[in-house]
């Protein structure tokens, strides 16, 4: 490489570092901080800021309740009660499957085999229950029975074994009676969370008909104003080996299907919202917006009347809620969350399939205090998306935004217990409240 | 490859608005004029025209002619800026394009073509003010937030004609390029009462119009150059855009005039001076009369130093000051910026070589005030310029 071939390399290369160096620097002044925040009147804009509250009347019509969404069934939990509320009687309905016809033990040689010799010599049903959610002070007496007939897991009522389509079968007693009871047992929410009630060796042989265990057992709390929730339910044997007849070897009958009935049902809601619930209640209503505003008089006195809603005006949207609270036993004992969710074929409910959540957080959180008591808490349902969009279809025909709305739990079934809310008719019915910014237009002198 | 060049420029002329920093006193009028000066013509206090050597600028399009090969320049300029008004202080930054430029020499003819983009007013600001105001029943902070994006600039393409040895002659026409978009947003803090979104309502505009400059160079003596132009604005118009309401908005732009002279002291010393005048009147457009301040006078005067070499290369140092009248009054006072400014050019190919390549660095530290404004700000530019055949 020659002398000038060396200047002429290192002049590129001086040049590409000055080059990059600068280039760094000046792009390093490329981020922006541009917004100075100043008292004074360098906004000149005048803007106006106003709410306004709808009664249902104005914004909606047609409000009804409907149930049946869910069964007892697919709650995670279920519940036994006796006169809890002066009302509430619940129990627990669990069948099995056949006995387990062997055992993995070990042989005289050390090496596993399944035993299909067994002799069952005890048996236990051991119930465990949430104690933190059990409503009661003190130990409370717990009674197992053997349920006497079939009984269908998805439709079981408090007067219903079987309630499907061309299958309507009653208990001989209502409240999944009579049983043959098995045993009570006392226990103490102090003492742990799970109770065993001993089975005797002729019920344990009355189980193993393949209809008894599938009939399987029934849960009662026999105290009064008691209410349990229950966590889980297993039924016990207890079994010689034939290769090691001095061994107790114990076996776990498999739970086939598991539900609660209560009673009494709640009456349909008249005049209320209602969500929640199992079955689940969902409230219904249909969306009609004014396209005009003509009051209250604060509004008129500060942008005239009648206003014309638009949907740039529109900074909130908010459907305002008056708790009420439901019949004691039904009453929140744990958080509800509720979803808005549009009703996609009105005339198909209360089957009609429904559109996706409206609300952004997928429900709103409803606690128990509001539900309580005196109840009457204000619950607000963020719908500014959706109030936005019905504006702005009316003059913008590609819109189409469905105007049927149901409430409901944001997960269906979800408790025994609902959230209701004061109705139409109640000076604290639902109400729509609107919050409005008007301003100049913008110009560019 | 110079077709990508050219692509290239006119994309960063696009969005330059977009990168342009800010100024309290670009709210008023047309915004805060942003003269397309180059990192040489800042750092001596200059007007752009009348420079020694030669020069790619949009204000002297007849410097161009003594440009022998082909050249691509390109202008960045951050800036950050301190504020007072009414004792309440704002800092702000942010960059810019001001200029970029090509420039092709015809030798045949003894011409240079030249394209430049150019800015001319800087749009972009944004400012809040707080409130209180009675939502729900209770009195909530409120917050109105005024944001302008955008700006003015200038699509040109000239011709710089070399006429003898001492005098050249350039002509240039353009249109306006540029729009600005303002947004109003009401922020309403209603805490736990309600969930509420931010009020937002905009208008934006494109701008056009005709512009045509006329410039010329001449070295009287082989001592000095004197160098002058005029820039003439045919009206201003802003065309609402998209769902913007309105009709379109037309604004008298004054003509410009520059006038620039560089002596030579010493053989590596040069004084350069300049001045500019415009006459911002709009009689018949849309300016409020009451923010027109009538008489822009703008001065600089500035030292170039070319005694720092390095092999066949040379570093010239720069200094000057300057003092600028701005065309839109703030609070009913008419603003000046006065500023001190300093530079270094990095020449990195010798002479011989038959590349340019350099980079001209400036710095100025400057003042801006009028009623209960003011700000103080440091202002660099960088101007990259690469020449071959």
């Amino acid at each position: 490489m020659t002398p000038s071939m060396h200047r002429a390399n290192g002049l590129k290369r001086s040049a590409l570092a000055v080059l990059l160096t600068t280039g760094v620097w000046a792009v390093g002044g490329c981020q922006e901080e541009i917004t100075a925040t100043l008292d004074g009147d360098l906004v000149p804009v005048d803007a106006v800021t106003v709410d306004v509250t709808l009664p249902f009347s104005e914004f909606a019509r047609d409000l009804e309740g409907w149930g049946g969404y869910g069964r007892p069934h697919e709650l995670s939990q279920d519940i036994v009660a006796r006169s809890f509320e002066g009302s509430l009687d619940a129990r627990v309905l669990n069948g099995f499957y056949p006995y387990p016809v062997y055992a993995t033990v070990k042989d005289s040689t050390g090496v596993f085999v399944a035993d299909s010799a067994l002799t069952f010599v005890g048996g236990r049903v051991v119930v465990r229950f949430d104690t933190i959610s059990a409503v009661h002070d003190g130990p409370v007496e717990i009674a197992v029975g053997a349920l006497p007939r079939e009984w269908d897991y998805r439709s079981v009522g408090w007067d219903v074994a079987v309630d499907s389509v061309g299958d309507r079968q009653l208990w001989d007693e209502a409240g999944a009676g009579p049983v043959i009871p098995l045993g009570t047992v006392i226990w103490d929410p102090a003492e742990g969370d799970s109770a065993v009630i001993e089975v005797d060796s002729a019920h344990i042989a009355l189980f193993a008909d393949t209809a008894a265990a599938e009939a399987g057992v029934r849960l009662d709390v026999v105290t009064e104003g008691a209410r349990l929730d229950l966590a889980g339910m297993t039924y016990q044997l207890d079994t010689r080996p034939s290769v090691h007849p001095d061994t107790l070897v114990t076996l776990f009958v498999t739970n086939r299907w598991r539900s609660f009935i209560y009673d009494p049902v709640p009456d349909p809601p008249a005049g209320e919202i209602r969500v929640g619930g199992v079955p689940a209640w969902r409230s219904v209503f249909t969306f009609e917006m004014p396209d005009s505003l003509y009051g209250p008089t604060e509004l008129c006195e500060a942008v005239g009347c009648p206003l014309a809603l638009t949907g740039q005006s529109l900074i909130s949207a908010s459907l305002i809620l008056t708790s009420r609270a439901p019949p004691a036993a039904f009453q929140p004992v744990d958080s509800l969350f509720m979803d808005v969710r549009p009703v996609l074929e009105p005339s198909r409910l209360p089957k009609s399939p429904l559109g996706s959540s409206l609300l952004l957080t997928g429900g709103v959180l409803l606690a128990p205090e509001d539900f309580q008591g005196e109840a009457g808490a204000e619950i607000e349902i963020p719908l500014g998306s959706y109030v936005e969009g019905l504006i702005l279809e009316k003059t913008d025909p590609d819109l189409d935004i469905p105007k049927t709305l149901a409430l409901l739990s944001s997960f269906e079934p979800l408790s025994l217990y609902f959230g209701a809310f004061e109705g139409p008719d109640s000076p604290d019915g639902p109400k729509l409240r609107l919050i409005l910014t008007f301003a100049d237009e913008i110009g560019i002198r | 490859m110079k077709r990508a060049i050219l692509f290239a420029l006119v994309g960063l002329a696009i969005s330059s608005s977009g990168l342009a920093g800010q100024s309290l006193f670009g709210t008023q009028g047309l915004g805060l004029p942003a003269e397309p000066l180059d990192g040489r013509a800042r750092a001596l206090g200059s007007m752009g025209v009348g420079l020694l050597g030669p020069s790619l600028s949009p204000l002297d399009i007849a410097a161009a002619a003594r440009i022998y090969l082909p050249t691509a320049q390109l202008t960045l300029q951050p800036q950050w800026i301190d504020g007072e008004l009414n004792g309440q202080s704002l800092t702000t930054k942010g960059t810019r394009f001001p200029q970029m430029s090509l420039a092709y020499p015809l030798l045949g003819v003894g011409g240079t073509a030249v394209l430049h983009i150019g800015t001319n007013f800087d749009q972009r600001w944004e400012v809040e003010t707080s409130s209180d105001e009675e939502v729900l029943g209770s009195v909530v902070p409120v917050t109105d937030r005024l944001a302008s994006d955008g700006g003015i600039s200038t699509f040109q393409l000239g011709w710089a004609q070399r006429l003898g040895d001492r005098l050249s002659l350039g002509v240039g026409v353009g249109s306006r390029i540029g729009s600005v978009t303002r947004t109003f947003t009401r922020i309403v803090d209603a805490g736990d009462l309600a969930t509420i979104i931010p009020y937002v309502t905009s208008g934006e505009w494109r701008y056009s119009g005709l512009t045509a400059s006329l410039g010329f160079q001449w070295d009287p003596l082989p001592q000095l150059r004197l160098g002058g132009s005029a820039a003439w604005s045919g009206t201003l118009e802003a065309e609402p855009r998209g769902e913007t309401e309105g009709s379109s908005t037309d604004f008298d732009v004054p003509t410009e005039f520059r006038l620039g002279a560089s002596g030579i002291l010493t053989p590596r010393l040069a004084l350069h001076v300049g001045f500019s005048f415009a006459d911002w009147q709009d009689p018949e457009g849309s300016l409020d009369p009451g923010t027109l301040v009538g008489s822009v006078k703008s001065f600089g005067i500035g030292m170039e130093w070319a005694c720092p070499t390095v092999g066949p290369r040379n570093f010239p140092i720069r200094l000057g000051m300057k003092r600028s009248d701005l065309p839109f009054t703030f609070e009913g006072e008419t603003p000046s910026e006065n500023v001190f400014t300093g530079g270094i050019g990095l020449n990195l190919m010798p002479p011989q070589s038959g590349l340019i390549g350099a980079i001209d660095l400036a710095f100025e530290r400057g003042t801006r005030e009028a009623a209960s404004l003011s700000e103080s700000f440091w202002r660099a530019s960088v101007t990259f310029r690469v020449g071959s055949f």
